[in-house]
């Protein structure tokens, strides 16, 4: 090999992708010029060089947990009927309080809803980036006028993203978003001042009356709990966004603690 | 039958735990690709419950870290192309392919000087900025090839392309990378610019060695 041959095939010798005929002829080549030894030297440097300032940061280990829930809810899914899946609590519990989930039909006039679709679907950034739900009630505690207290949900791919501030029927409001695969939901708390429950449809489950709207492509269910008013927005159908709900409430938990 | 139940539960909880041996390369790997830190978790988790889905596609004995990234460079393209036809933007490619037909032909930087290991002294904030620079085509392949060790074949299966382009634009990408990083490095004060020398040295470089050589 002279040179020029060298010097077009150095990196694929570098690269270690030459067989052993190939990477002799090279190396026979490179002892005895001192030009080509250097360029592959300074090739050779170059790449030892990024190799070693890429940063590789690893898998957060909040990610990888929720992707390891991922992965058992996926095995979950794969082997029992779907309905049964989002909760492990007895199957005959779960149906019990499906069966009880009928609806009655109230006033369609309802402009918080379109309040809390409108700041589900803005893309504001979180201020506080957790997914604990008891950080980010610490994180309101000297922020807003009321106590944040978040449902815990139990579905196994939801997870919590984090949560800003926003306001809300014009007082203030915790947002908190979640999300699930690629769908989104966001819950809003405020403070109750005791207005009607908006909702095309409201239904009393447990110690909680829910009040549920689709709109626009997006679902909204209200709540009351303790002095607060909760607004639950999802971008997917209400069945989606009550399976959530559920996965609360299945555990006997309240939706709001 | 429960047997073979329990057999086939077993299987795939090694399946799971070998794929999450590959966690952090993929991780890694899907930051610089979609540059955000959200999105590189959805990409990863799809790329995970993708795989599971179809291990059965699997071939034993074949590399599964190439299979996963496979699958996820795909997922990646796909989200991509959906979103671009969403928008009606069409710089990606076209972009991409005007830079692989204006660089010139492939050439070594000749060495003379110590101060030609600038990159020495870099960053990893630098080097980083200037992969992401790096059109997607040439940043693939020096993210698979030098970041993650995959050999030309592989790296040809894994995003589909002969092994001839791969090779074309994983040396294309480190110069592309050097040259960045060089302007970086005049740019930052780790080295100055001698007479006559502007932040394009590689490029007169490259044109004395095409007198040189020609």
């Amino acid at each position: 090999m002279d040179c020029q041959e060298v010097c077009r095939f150095l990196q694929v010798y570098l690269d270690g992708e030459f067989d052993e005929d190939d990477r002799r002829d090279v190396e026979a080549h490179l002892a005895t010029c001192a030009a080509c030894r250097a360029r592959a030297e300074y090739e050779r440097r170059f790449r030892e060089a990024i190799r070693a300032r890429i940063p590789k940061p690893a898998a957060p280990e909040a990610f990888r947990a929720r992707l390891v829930q991922a992965m058992r809810g996926h095995r979950d899914r794969s082997s029992f009927p779907r309905r049964l899946v989002w909760s492990s609590v007895p199957a005959a519990a779960v149906l019990a309080l499906v069966v009880t989930f009928t609806w009655t039909v109230t006033s369609g006039f309802s402009p918080m809803v379109d309040e809390a679709i409108s700041r589900h679907s803005t893309e504001t950034p979180v201020e506080v980036n957790t997914a604990s739900s008891d950080e980010v009630e610490g994180w309101f505690r000297a922020k807003v006028d009321f106590n944040v207290a978040l449902p815990r949900f139990s579905s196994r791919r939801l997870s919590l993203v984090g949560a800003r501030l926003s306001h809300m029927a014009e007082r203030q409001a915790a947002l908190v978003r979640y999300r699930q695969g690629l769908r989104r939901y966001s819950l809003l708390v405020t403070a109750d001042r005791g207005e009607a429950m908006e909702g095309q449809r409201c239904q009393r489950v447990e110690q909680h009356e829910l009040c549920l709207t689709e709109r626009r492509g997006y679902s909204v269910v209200f709540w009351r709990s303790r002095g607060l008013v909760y607004s639950m927005v999802g971008d997917t159908g209400a069945s989606d966004l009550l399976e959530v709900l559920h996965s609360a409430l299945a555990r006997g938990e309240p939706l709001a603690p | 039958m429960f047997f073979s139940k329990g057999k086939k539960a077993e299987r795939r909880a090694v399946f799971e735990e070998q794929m999450l041996e590959h966690l952090d390369a993929l991780y890694g790997t899907a930051l610089r690709m979609t540059a955000d830190r959200a999105t590189a978790e959805d990409l990863v988790q799809d790329t995970y419950l993708r795989a599971l889905r179809f291990r059965h596609k699997f071939e034993p004995g074949t590399n599964l870290r190439a299979w996963m990234f496979r699958m996820m460079v795909n997922l990646h393209i796909n989200k991509c192309r959906r979103e671009r036809r969403g928008r009606q933007i069409h710089e990606g490619l076209e972009r991409h392919d005007m830079a692989e037909r204006v660089l010139p032909s492939e050439k070594m930087a000749p060495t003379r000087r110590p101060e030609e290991y600038f990159f020495e002294r870099m960053m990893s904030d630098d080097v980083a900025r200037a992969l992401d620079a790096l059109p997607r085509d040439f940043k693939m392949v020096v993210l698979l090839a030098d970041i993650n060790g995959f050999r030309y074949s592989q790296i040809a299966e894994i995003l589909n392309i002969p092994v001839g382009t791969v090779m074309s634009r994983l040396h294309r990408g480190r110069r592309l990378l050097r040259e960045s990083l060089h302007a970086f490095a005049i740019e930052e004060g780790y080295i100055k610019p001698t007479e006559g020398e502007t932040a394009d040295l590689e490029a007169f470089r490259r044109s004395k060695q095409d007198r040189e050589v020609g």
